[in-house]
């Protein structure tokens, strides 16, 4: 067996509108599988809308969050959305609510960071790929 | 090394930009290349897309001040869009197919946007 690999995953679209968050579901399933180390999902742009608690999908369907929160069960690994991006979109953890006197909209499993966890990723991960 | 690949073209919040600066700021020093819509980017004529917003021709324009130095663009797609190289940022450097091959095969890792 191969040695073990450490990845960061970075989506930039959409859940409502691109495939590529289950694409990045399956392959980190596939990873995990594989005895490989996932060091964090980062969502970027668009992909930010992923961790909007007031979702209401549609009948018999799943939330976009609902893939990831399950994929955690398996391997924990940080949901992180890049703060600045997720503040424009309305996704706005506890903190932030506080500060800006509005509510809080973030799902639980996420969290808001910076994007220096993109540095560190850089320097620390094996792999990087952007979906 | 760390490649940022800009394929996109320039978006109201210039997010991609965003992620350049914030990786100069923590001694990354990361190498940008523009390609496809992302060529313009380079475009000094660019406008803002937001009310009070910043064009992206400015903030391009400030990313060697971020010791963001090394920032190239696609040859071949200058070409297909027709851009003249005068309206092109003086400090990017266009690559041929192979340059960009060589300079890709060089990075750790390519962060594409």
């Amino acid at each position: 067996m191969d040695a073990a690999l450490s990845y960061t995953i970075i989506i930039t679209q959409s859940p409502a509108l691109s495939e590529s968050h289950l694409t990045a579901q399956r392959f980190i399933g596939e990873a995990i599988a594989n005895g490989d180390k996932i060091d964090r999902v980062f969502f970027y742009q668009d992909a930010a809308y992923v961790g909007l608690s007031s979702q209401v999908p549609g009948q018999g369907l799943h939330a976009s969050y609902q893939g990831w929160i399950e994929l955690q069960q398996q391997q924990v690994f940080p949901l992180q959305i890049c703060i600045a991006n997720a503040l424009r979109r309305g996704v706005i953890d506890e903190t932030e609510a506080k500060r800006y006197q509005t509510l809080e909209t973030l799902q639980k499993g996420f969290e808001l960071t910076g994007l220096g966890e993109i540095a560190d990723a850089c320097q620390s991960s094996d792999r990087i790929i952007t979906l | 090394m760390t490649l940022i690949i800009i394929s996109t073209p320039p978006s109201l919040d210039l997010e991609p930009v965003e992620l350049l600066l914030a990786l100069a700021a923590f001694e990354q020093q990361p190498k940008v290349l523009l390609m496809g819509e992302g060529i313009f980017y380079a475009n000094i004529l660019q406008q803002s897309k937001r009310t009070n917003g910043k064009a992206a021709g400015k903030v391009m324009s400030a990313l060697p001040m971020y010791d963001c130095e090394e920032i190239f663009i696609c040859q071949t797609d200058v070409e297909r869009f027709g851009l003249e190289s005068d309206i092109l940022q003086p400090f990017c450097t266009l690559l041929n197919k192979q340059q960009l091959h060589q300079l890709i095969q060089q990075s750790k890792h390519c962060v594409n946007l």
